[in-house]
């Protein structure tokens, strides 16, 4: 395999890795709340998150910021709990969508600076991949391109699910986000309590 | 300064499993030079279980004079190498900490080799104590570029022309 392929595999690999599902937890916390007709939204969302996190991970890869491993690990979760505690506190405004675009650039915000948190894990992860390479901007620039592309396919496999049991079932929004936010969030106290590094 | 961030570093309690090695054939030594790296929890652990040796204390003051032969017998246990599907044995060159105080990286030479047409690789470091263990090799030949193989628990060999 080229060092291109073996970098992009493992950066795609990483992130849809179901034993390390924190960053699919987050995703699932960041998107599911939305109807397939707000893709709009989710893709801004998406973007924003994933501008946070290449920041950090290039940053961190290239040694140029350095940071406490323990302290990120429990982040991690942290990040996922507010995200389940924003979806909750906005169930309301979701039905009264007009009022509600001023909310949504916060969310925004918050996803791009969650992202540097989850970027400084990535770089973690990143880190102990590398060899004594010459270079190591392209198995970064790679290992990036394979986390986008595994953030790709979960945000599409968490919406065809929605969309299945809107379909299927006749889901209520509001039920499901009562629902998938409190998934989200008791998991994320549960991760939280196994990160806790005091 | 610099203490205290290796401090910091030191103290997360690591679970990437993840081992890699890279592999050269140099012409002019006529010799295949292997260096291996392997986190020195899990390098302890399995060595407990598979060889039974304790408290090597791996990279520290304490280290055991034994902990060399326990690495070095281990290692041959789990990445093995046939050139033109001969058995090639590898002497134990040296070791030393990573940056990062958490690893090892083991030096690794196979000598007289005069050529290479065909190379089996078996790599399966560690797969003894993760599921999710992943394995990365790097292979440069000269005059080529550097090619990547990936083992895991589901593949933990590689057969490779040239």
């Amino acid at each position: 395999m080229s060092e291109f392929s073996t970098y992009l595999q493992l950066g795609w690999q990483h992130i849809a890795d179901i034993n390390a599902y924190d960053h699919i937890l987050f995703i699932i916390a960041l998107c599911a709340t939305y109807l397939i007709s707000e893709w709009k939204k989710v893709l801004v969302l998406v973007t924003a998150f994933t501008i946070g996190h290449s920041v950090t991970l290039i940053l961190a890869a290239l040694g140029l910021i350095v940071f406490n491993r323990s302290i990120i690990e429990f982040l991690i979760p942290v990040t996922i709990l507010l995200t389940s505690i924003y979806n909750l506190f906005n169930i309301k405004s979701s039905a009264i969508k007009d009022t509600f675009a001023r909310r949504t650039n916060i969310k925004y915000l918050l996803a791009m600076g969650f992202g540097l948190i989850h970027g400084m894990g990535f770089s973690n992860y990143f880190r102990s991949l590398l060899g004594k390479e010459e270079s190591i901007i392209k198995p970064l620039f790679a290992f990036n391109v394979g986390i986008e592309l595994g953030q790709l396919l979960i945000v599409v496999i968490i919406f065809v699910i929605t969309w299945l049991l809107y379909r299927l079932i006749h889901m209520k929004q509001r039920e499901w986000i009562l629902f998938i936010s409190g998934v989200t969030a008791g998991i994320s106290i549960i991760l939280m309590m196994e990160t806790k590094f005091w | 300064m610099a203490h205290i961030v290796v401090f910091l570093i030191s103290w997360f309690v690591h679970d990437i499993h993840i081992s890699k090695s890279e592999v050269e054939y140099s012409q002019e030594s006529k010799s295949l030079q292997i260096s291996t790296h392997i986190y020195i929890d899990d390098l302890e652990e399995i060595i407990g279980i598979e060889l039974g040796g304790q408290d090597l204390f791996v990279g520290t003051e304490k280290e055991r004079d034994s902990a060399d032969y326990y690495i070095y017998g281990y290692i041959q246990d789990h990445l093995q190498f046939e050139i033109d599907n001969q058995k090639a044995y590898y002497e134990f060159i040296g070791k030393e900490l990573s940056e990062d105080l958490l690893a090892v990286w083991v030096y690794l030479e196979v000598y007289d080799v005069e050529e290479i047409s065909s190379l089996n690789i078996t790599y399966d470091i560690l797969m003894g104590l993760y599921d999710d263990q992943k394995n990365i090799l790097s292979l440069r030949m000269p005059e080529d570029e550097k090619s990547f193989y990936l083992f895991h628990s589901r593949k933990r060999d590689e057969s490779i022309q040239f």
